[in-house]
């Protein structure tokens, strides 16, 4: 928004104006004022929600409601943007003024007590307790590479930008998160995937390992893969929360506005796949987005929720149409299937399908919905938007068909990640 | 920080003025097209020589719009973008 309003301006010579809703505001006047856009542009804001509500809330929002950012009536508010003398912040043309001096990369001595406090009132935790980045954690850390410190994965411009996510700023978080110096080149290799989903709808985050790193570390692709039970799947996924939240710069009010959040957001659903278990002919996820079976690749999704089977399989509710009618609940076209092995011999031995992508043809060509109002039926699912991931333990015929979405194919950005070059 | 980019000058008036209410596609039809029904009613009853003119932007709205861009540069004399939340 605040992009068209200055293309318009300086290309065009058009006066402009933003209109949003009011929980946003702070971000646009300030983060993406200074770090990304650089115009002044002029806005006027609705009271939040303004999505979903009724025509006569949204009549009151124009006819008798004030505008957020200058408190006058609505409309005359709206005029003034496009109407009213500029001052002298709005004519000025040149750098930025200097921001103030970045943090030292070390903090003055305290209390452990008061160094919690301090992380915490910095909101770089997840409220969890975490291990104090120290000089000698954080060196210690950085054995688990042999990329230098100050080497830049990447740079972020959103929100509030130009922050270099760097080897040393990882290797900090990693032991914040708990982590060990072996579990560092997949969390660098996850870096490239900061910050986490992000929107108002309260979105989560999917990381898949995949490789021969998964027993190299210890992760579980066994009994209770999705829960809070093994090192290596727990101090990963936290790490990517506090990586997002610190150098990714996510902070509650003011520049996440998540409207529900998420629990999966303390963990973001790190898991690693079954390799070993899959039928004969179905591939592991990496492999099919053109990897070779012995690279080690990281994947990050965004979604929202998951439904479950709840209990086993059925014999007389074929698993693959169950699958796909909780699919028909999905909002998005895409969808991510996560099953045990037990479904995925089933799906291949009972109901026949050979490998991977002739169950995800079958989702594609069978799974229909309808629009609402006009009662159209329509087949949204395309067989690039749908994944299937084989994990767990082999203890109950249990599915999880998931609206996470993921890149197959796709390196880096919102796809997959190889790890081996952070090692 | 970014460098900064002044605004341009504003209109004198908006009186025999189009303005172009651009939905930039979030939140679907019940945001931006909702105030921009009541915007263009506040100006049918209040000032009713103002054209207003609703349009979308084309796909996503991180996308580019240059047709759009220059549709409002050749008819219209201001703009606004929104809603977004």
């Amino acid at each position: 928004m605040s992009r068209n309003c200055k293309q318009l301006e300086q290309q065009y010579n058009i006066p402009t104006v933003g209109g949003t809703a009011a929980n946003i505001m702070d971000y646009a006047l300030n983060h993406n004022f200074k770090y990304t856009n650089g115009s002044p542009i002029r806005y006027i804001a609705f009271p939040f929600p303004v999505a979903g509500q009724p025509q006569s809330v949204h009549h009151k929002y124009i006819f008798e409601r004030k505008d957020v950012v200058s408190g006058k009536p609505m409309m005359q508010a709206l005029i003034d943007t496009l109407t009213a003398q500029l001052t002298d912040n709005e004519k000025y043309k040149g750098p930025a003024p200097e921001p103030p001096q970045g943090a030292s990369r070390f903090l003055g001595p305290d209390t452990e007590e008061n160094l919690h406090q301090l992380f915490k009132d910095l909101d770089y935790t997840d409220y969890l307790p975490i291990v104090l980045p120290t000089e000698e954690r954080v060196a210690n850390m950085l054995k688990g590479t042999s990329h230098e410190p100050d080497e830049v994965i990447k740079t972020l411009d959103w929100p509030g930008g130009k922050r270099e996510v760097t080897v040393e700023r990882v290797a900090t978080c990693a032991v914040m998160a708990g982590a060990k110096p072996e579990h560092l080149p997949v969390i660098l290799a996850l870096a490239n995937h900061i910050p986490f989903g992000n929107s108002t709808s309260s979105m989560a985050n999917m990381i898949l390992v995949n490789g021969p790193i998964r027993d190299e570390i210890g992760m579980n692709y066994g009994l209770n893969v999705m829960g809070p039970h093994n090192e290596a799947n727990s101090v990963i996924g936290r790490s990517y929360t506090l990586m997002s939240k610190t150098i990714g710069g996510l902070h509650s009010g003011k520049t996440t506005w998540s409207t529900l959040g998420s629990t999966m957001q303390y963990n973001n659903v790190c898991i690693a796949e079954n390799e070993e278990a899959l039928p004969e002919g179905w591939e592991p996820y990496h492999v099919q987005s053109g990897f070779k079976p012995e690279d080690n690749v990281i994947t990050v999704a965004t979604g929202w929720s998951y439904i479950s089977s709840v209990t086993e399989a059925k014999r007389e509710y074929p698993v693959y149409m169950w699958m796909g009618e909780y699919m028909k609940a999905l909002t998005f076209a895409s969808a991510t299937v996560i099953m045990d092995p037990t479904v995925a011999e089933l799906l291949k031995d009972t109901y026949g399908f050979k490998t991977k992508d002739q169950l995800i043809k079958w989702f594609s060509e069978n799974v229909e919905k309808t629009q609402y109002p006009s009662g159209e039926k329509i087949k949204p699912f395309q067989e690039s938007s749908i994944n299937v991931i084989v994990t767990g333990g082999g203890g109950q015929t249990t599915w999880f068909v998931t609206d996470f979405m993921m890149r197959r194919g796709m390196v880096t950005m919102g796809g997959s990640t190889p790890i081996d070059k952070w090692r | 920080m970014v460098d900064r980019v002044p605004l341009i000058p504003r209109l004198d008036t908006l009186e025999g003025k189009t303005i172009f209410l651009v939905d930039i596609g979030w939140g679907g039809k019940d945001a931006a097209p909702s105030i921009y029904k009541e915007i263009k009613a506040w100006f049918a009853q209040n000032m009713p020589s103002v054209k207003i003119e609703v349009r979308g932007v084309k796909g996503f709205y991180m996308q580019e719009q240059p047709e759009l861009l220059k549709e409002i540069s050749e008819k219209g004399d201001a703009a606004m973008f929104g809603i977004a939340g």
